[in-house]
């Protein structure tokens, strides 16, 4: 890669940013900046919306406790591994919800 | 009774690599029905000679190669002015823009209005010195070297590393993995379309295009963007989601600012996670998914149309993000008579009661 320094520090500064998505239902959503879509199961569909309204880690832990009855730990480790992976598909950035 | 309005179109076929020619015109129809359709072609089988719906052609000729030079091409233009009397010219081709640019004082002496981008625009966006530009403006862009012979591309090409893209300087490219196939691609380019020849980084991430139309004051009237859902083995779209990506779109101002541009381009972005929007084409005219953003209301043919005429100018939507297109092959049905017609004569008359005649029996 060449050159990129004025741009790369431009984008530097959006860290922090959700990017505007766009759901179709519960489990299909469009990601509107990357133009990328993802299916999504009820309780991604869920805890993504959970998250653009703001909630924390662990309001997005109860949600996974009250769908699918597990327990807290299970449940927290689960939202973990899901703001990974929605970190890694660039739909939140390193600095998360 | 008023003449209609009559437009020169170039670049008609549409195979699996299209030219925009027939999406340009199937935008002018869907707001000029009465609009005459003038097709230019280089080959009796361009596809789009032979359409009968939105696209087709009221008349076609065949223009002389690029490789002949822009005098020939003054006299073939002038004298299909001659019989035609177009008004407007949209060329859109990248490899006969040069020539067009040559001869435009004298097409526009004759009445035919054009919008061309400048000499030196063209010229800094031409894929051998985008690299170039894009150092001069700290914008990210893949490393890309050209070389008229293939001992130094095989040495540009160990400094980049393998895969990397060879390709030509107007079109084809092709993702090589050794200096083998690099040097049976750089042939074919050569046989081909002449040289100097790229090599390119490969970098690999999802491609997103702006395709827009520009004022003399190099300032975006309108505008599309998409990232490519579905690409051919050539890279082509054929299939594309607006997006709605706000750094993209200042980068496209600013680049189109940068370069002074006027008239259509099609910029061409790659994203790779965690790195800047990288610039790796910039094309000099309509691409062949015009038409789609026409249907979204955002008809940039005809817009093109009524600046150069100084036209009242049609409303341009926004394009919202999640309208997308899939691209759809059919089967046009024509008559040897047509082709047989341009091949012997150059020529031929859609309304024409011979060829009428003929297409019916």
């Amino acid at each position: 890669m060449q050159n990129g320094g004025h741009e790369g520090r431009k984008q530097q500064k959006r860290k922090g940013r959700i990017p505007k998505l766009r759901f179709y239902g519960d489990q299909f959503v469009l990601d509107t900046v990357g133009g990328r879509f993802y299916r999504l199961t009820p309780i991604a569909g869920s805890l993504l919306k959970a998250l653009i309204e703001g909630r924390n880690e662990d309001q997005l832990a109860e949600i996974v406790e009250k769908q699918s009855g597990g327990d807290h730990t299970r449940a927290t480790r689960d939202v973990e591994f899901f703001l990974s992976e929605i970190r890694s598909l660039d739909l939140v950035d390193d600095s998360g919800p | 009774m008023k003449r209609p309005l009559s437009v020169a179109v170039t670049g008609l076929h549409r195979g699996d690599n299209p030219q925009p020619g027939a999406a340009v015109i199937r935008s002018l129809r869907r707001l000029i029905p009465d609009i005459h359709i003038v097709g230019l072609s280089y080959d009796p089988l361009e596809s789009g000679l032979y359409g009968h719906g939105l696209d087709r052609v009221d008349s076609a000729y065949l223009l002389p190669f690029h490789a002949k030079g822009p005098e020939i091409l003054r006299e073939r233009i002038l004298h299909i002015q001659e019989k035609e009397k177009f008004e407007v010219l949209i060329p859109c081709l990248d490899s006969e823009l040069s020539n067009f640019m040559t001869i435009y004082p004298d097409l526009k002496d004759r009445g035919i209005m054009a919008m061309l981008p400048r000499r030196t625009a063209l010229e800094q966006r031409a894929k051998e010195k985008l690299s170039e530009f894009c150092k001069r403006n700290k914008i990210a862009s893949p490393k890309t070297f050209a070389a008229n012979n293939a001992t130094s591309l095989i040495q540009y090409a160990e400094e980049i590393g393998y895969p990397l893209y060879v390709k030509g300087r107007y079109y084809e490219a092709w993702l090589v993995d050794s200096p083998a196939d690099l040097v049976q691609k750089y042939d074919k380019i050569v046989r081909n379309w002449g040289g100097p020849v790229l090599v390119q980084e490969a970098l690999m991430g999802d491609e997103y295009d702006v395709l827009g139309l520009a004022s003399e004051a190099g300032e975006i009237v309108g505008h599309c963007t998409i990232r490519k859902m579905l690409r051919t083995k050539s890279g082509k779209g054929f299939a594309g989601i607006v997006v709605d990506d706000p750094e993209m779109m200042r980068l496209a101002k600013r680049i189109i600012k940068k370069l002074n541009w006027s008239g259509p381009f099609e910029i061409e972005f790659l994203k790779v996670p965690g790195q800047p929007h990288t610039l790796f084409e910039i094309n000099p005219r309509f691409p062949a998914w015009i038409d789609f953003p026409s249907q979204l209301g955002c008809n940039l043919p005809v817009r093109l149309i009524e600046m150069l005429l100084g036209r009242e100018k049609t409303r341009l939507q926004n394009c919202d993000a999640g309208q997308m297109f899939i691209r759809h092959s059919i089967d046009l049905v024509a008559d040897i008579a047509e082709l047989a017609k341009l091949s012997s004569y150059g020529n031929y008359d859609a309304d024409s009661p011979a060829m009428a005649e003929e297409v019916v029996q």
